[in-house]
């Protein structure tokens, strides 16, 4: 028990001498605080103002108690004393093992008490029985910030008694008020954009769509801005393209859940046992899918070996149609190469998030597929899963629509405001240039060649990647597939196709692979196999061998030759090199 | 309350760990950490996977750690065609007073320190029969059940680099090891040190250190270290951290599958108590927790395919997780 007293009367040694030090430091940050008051009264008092100095006097010392006081009672809890103790005892590791941080939570803990719970108690006081050890455990410092409110005070001492030109001597400075940085929009202008905003705020609101709030927020923001003139047209027009874009990008991903449910469904509804819930799945309700998905799980486990199989079969089907469908949707393929440089910030987490969700959907359905074929239990579990895991890619899939009209009502107030801000003349460059571009198009018999003309505002009109990905050293427009979305203007590099068009003279062999680099590191292994699957391997003798070699892995997966554990790598190897189909490269 | 009879049974246990780790100190040099290791999944009453290449004296080292301890031990060659029952043992016709019954001859698992060498050759059937009696300490043939000695000891060895007719052990079974202990090649003076011991005429002999029941003693005394509730909280976070469901770190939910088990946090905080009574404190730190984190999770966490293709290591999940999990 004495070892008890002990410890407990250091720490609470240690717990003093740090209020005092945290009291003093809280009497500095007053003491400025008293400082800033007593400047602007003494500035004040420049400009003719009249005050009381008992006040002012008053003003400082409350505020200094104020600091002092809230040091004082600042709470300290008593682990943050027995790490001092344990630092300044030293030891092997430099903190004492951790000693009194141990013995005051076993001191304090609620377990029986035992003889090696006393004898680790006695061994920590015994190691900080020192007087030395309180001291040293909360030394006194001095409080940050002392000297500079020191040199401060001097200086406003100086100040204070320093002559002063009279008031009516000193020159009238003429305060400007900060003004609108921009001209004002007559609000009755963007009573649209405000609707369209204000709808897409309730949707996301009643749908919990997080993504969708966050942009309906900015555009109200900007909206704001330009009503009260606080926004000028430049940044407006930065911040609507920028939120155009994530908005566009929300909706790619939407339209891939879209297209990944409705594959999935139209598999599972083949399968008797699965049609309840594909008929779930495109059901608006977002319940209905987990419910469908539960009450699938729960019959699995009583089906029998051979229905479980089936049921096996069609998952696996499920996920691999799901797979192929998200991975065709307009968007998808450039996002995975690119989507480190591509994207930023909330909307690269937006996006990334959304895109483990049907990664998590898909890994689910290839999963329940292996379990289902093992055992009942696992089986359950695995559905159950996929259940949890179905609304939220549900949820996206709904409300592609909603993102994609508000990224259009962006754009549209962004194509007038731009229009507004240019000059007569400019307006019809732009005009001819716009028809320039649909003439060249109609040469190229390129429907998308307009995104080399307007790169340099950045148009979302988005090239394939066939139109602009692959021509070495751009002309105007010409830009990777990775960003070809981005607007970066005109090219840098002499040569290439102006339109950014593929070029490849005609004794060029062999074909070029595009693969987006990650700031510095490099693409990982899985990234470079990915892109070779897109780039490279869609082709029809490809298609056959690889039909050839994963029937053949399929078969020996089932025997026992491969470890249960290694299965999945085999499969998502195989899934990773799979032929993607309509993704063949031009000029094959 | 006397703090006294603890303190001198935890001054005696540190002797006796000691005395245990010089002994096999004479014929095995260098490998501080893994006879470390060794000796304290032992104590803490767990079996070791030992991994390395062949001829870094894994085997000897099981063989030196035997020979101190008053115990039976005994061998197992892991071979494709060794059979569960050559492991565990078999029932057989015996002709005892002219009538014939079957009498259960008692197979190599039946020691107290057993050395499954190149466990990962065996088939899984092999395996899981030899994994199945580390759990339960107990074998059942046919309707009977025998109980194995105690303490029981498995020290399993796998070789990493030949990995063509091997079966390697399931993730659910290498989570019944306690530790997973990675012998590395000797330096240039271990090297020096272990031809001259190794090519003279005189093998250093080694002395029995410690006895059965003073084993059972030292782990008996290890359940009763209390543990500092930030302590556990600590492995519990760090458990938590290898899940990719629940960690932050952007390692772990790119490249882990699955995380570790709650038996990882056992063998942790096992592992910290005996550190800690070795270093004469009565309640395991922080550092203990860091020092046999890596040995005791690093066959519990599961890469996904990104991290195999990336060629990543468990190990350095772990390092990264212990560098940004903050103590308190």
């Amino acid at each position: 028990m004495p070892a008890r007293v002990d410890l407990a009367r250091l720490l609470g040694r240690v717990r003093r001498r740090l209020r005092l030090t945290a009291a003093l430091q809280g009497a500095v940050v007053g003491g400025c605080a008293a400082l800033a008051v007593w400047g602007a009264a003494v500035i004040a008092a420049r400009w003719g103002a009249r005050g009381s100095g008992l006040s002012l006097a008053g003003a400082t010392v409350a505020l200094l108690v104020a600091g002092l006081v809230g040091g004082l009672v600042r709470r300290i809890p008593l682990n943050r004393c027995a790490r001092a103790i344990d630092r300044a005892v030293g030891g092997e590791d430099g903190r004492n093992g951790d000693r009194t941080l141990a013995a005051l939570s076993l001191m304090t803990g609620a377990g029986a008490e035992s003889p090696m719970i006393e004898a680790a108690i006695a061994d920590a006081a015994r190691m900080a029985r020192s007087d030395e050890i309180a001291r040293r455990a909360a030394p006194w410092r001095r409080p940050r910030g002392l000297g500079v409110a020191t040199a401060l005070a001097a200086v406003m001492v100086v100040a204070s008694w320093w002559p002063a030109a009279r008031p009516s001597a000193a020159p009238a400075v003429a305060v400007k008020r900060p003004g609108p940085r921009g001209e004002r929009l007559d609000p009755r202008l963007l009573v649209a954009e405000r609707t369209t905003a204000a709808t897409a705020a309730a949707q996301a609101a009643a749908a919990k769509d997080a993504e969708l709030a966050r942009l309906a927020r900015e555009l109200e923001r900007i909206l704001d801005g330009l009503a009260e003139g606080q926004l000028d047209r430049a940044d407006a027009l930065e911040r609507l393209a920028r939120l155009a874009k994530e908005a566009e990008r929300a909706a790619e991903d939407g339209r891939a859940s879209e297209k990944m449910l409705q594959a999935a469904a139209e598999v599972l509804e083949r399968e008797k046992q699965t049609r309840a819930l594909a008929e779930a799945m495109r059901e608006p309700e977002e319940s209905a899918s987990k419910k469908a998905a539960e009450d699938l799980a729960d019959k699995a486990s009583k089906m029998s070996s051979r229905d479980r199989d089936r049921l096996s079969e069609s998952l696996g089907k499920a996920g691999t149609a799901g797979a192929r469908a998200s991975e065709q949707a307009p968007g998808q393929e450039g996002r995975r190469l690119g989507s480190a440089a591509n994207q930023a910030g909330t909307s690269q987490e937006g996006s990334e998030e959304r895109n483990r969700r049907l990664k998590r959907l898909e890994r689910d359905l290839s999963d329940g597929a292996d379990q289902c074929r093992e055992n009942p239990e696992a089986c359950r579990q695995a559905l159950k899963q996929l259940g949890a895991d179905l609304p939220d890619v549900n949820r996206d899939a709904r409300q592609s629509s909603s993102r994609e009209r508000l990224g259009k009502a962006m754009q549209q107030m962004r194509e007038r405001l731009k229009r507004q801000g240019q000059s007569s003349p400019d307006r019809a460059e732009d005009d001819f240039e716009r028809a320039a571009g649909g003439m060249r198009q109609m040469q190229a018999g390129n429907p998308s060649g307009e995104e080399g003309q307007e790169g340099a505002e950045g148009a979302p009109v988005q090239a394939p990647d066939s139109t602009g990905s692959e021509s070495a050293g751009a002309g105007a427009g010409a830009r990777t597939s990775a960003s070809a979305d981005d607007g970066e203007g005109m090219g840098s590099e002499a040569g290439g196709d102006p339109l950014g068009a593929r070029d490849r003279g005609k004794g060029a062999r062999g074909q070029q692979h595009e693969i987006k680099l990650r700031d510095g590191a490099g693409p990982s292994r899985s990234e470079v196999i990915e892109a070779g699957a897109h780039k490279g391997f869609a082709r029809s003798e490809y298609e056959r061998v690889f039909e050839d070699y994963s029937a053949a892995v399929e078969e020996s997966l089932d025997t026992t030759a491969v470890p249960p554990a290694r299965r999945y790598l085999v499969r998502r190897y195989f899934q990773l090199i799979r032929p993607r189909e309509g993704e063949a490269p031009r000029g094959r | 309350m006397a703090a006294e009879p603890a303190s001198t049974a935890a001054d005696q246990f540190r002797a006796d760990m000691a005395a245990l780790m010089e002994e096999i100190g004479h014929r095995i040099v260098g490998h501080q950490a893994i006879v470390e290791g060794v000796v304290t999944a032992l104590l803490a009453g767990g079996h070791v996977l030992l991994e390395g290449v062949p001829g870094l004296g894994k085997t000897l080292l099981v063989r030196t750690l035997a020979d101190t301890l008053d115990l039976s031990f005994a061998r197992v060659q892991f071979t494709p065609d060794l059979m569960p029952s050559d492991v565990t043992g078999t029932n057989m016709i015996v002709d005892a007073s002219g009538s014939r019954r079957f009498e259960f001859q008692k197979g190599p698992v039946f020691a107290h320190v057993v050395l499954a060498d190149e466990i990962n050759r065996a088939t899984p059937k092999t395996q899981s029969a030899l994994l199945e009696a580390m759990q339960e300490q107990l074998v059942t043939v046919g309707r009977q059940s025998w109980e194995l000695p105690s303490p029981f000891f498995v020290l399993a060895t796998q070789n990493p680099i030949e990995m063509e007719g091997t079966y390697p052990l399931p993730e659910a079974q290498l989570d019944r090891f306690f530790f997973k202990l990675r012998v590395l090649p000797p330096s240039r003076s271990d090297l020096h040190a272990i031809l001259d011991r190794t090519t003279g005429p005189q093998t250093p002999a080694i002395r029995r250190v410690l006895t059965r029941d003073r084993v059972l003693e030292m782990r008996a005394l290890i359940r009763q270290v209390p543990v500092a509730r930030p302590i556990q909280d600590f492995v519990v976070r760090l458990v938590e951290a290898t899940h990719p469901e629940s960690s932050t770190l952007a390692e772990v939910k790119k490249f882990v599958r699955y995380g570790s088990s709650p038996r990882g946090a056992q063998a942790i905080l096992l592992g910290a108590k005996v550190l800690a009574l070795r270093a004469g404190r009565f309640s395991p730190s922080f550092g203990d927790v860091r020092q046999v984190a890596l040995q005791a999770l690093r066959h519990r966490i599961l890469l996904n395919f990104e991290g195999e293709a990336d060629g990543i290591s468990t190990d350095q999940i772990l390092e990264a997780v212990l560098r940004t999990l903050p103590e308190e």
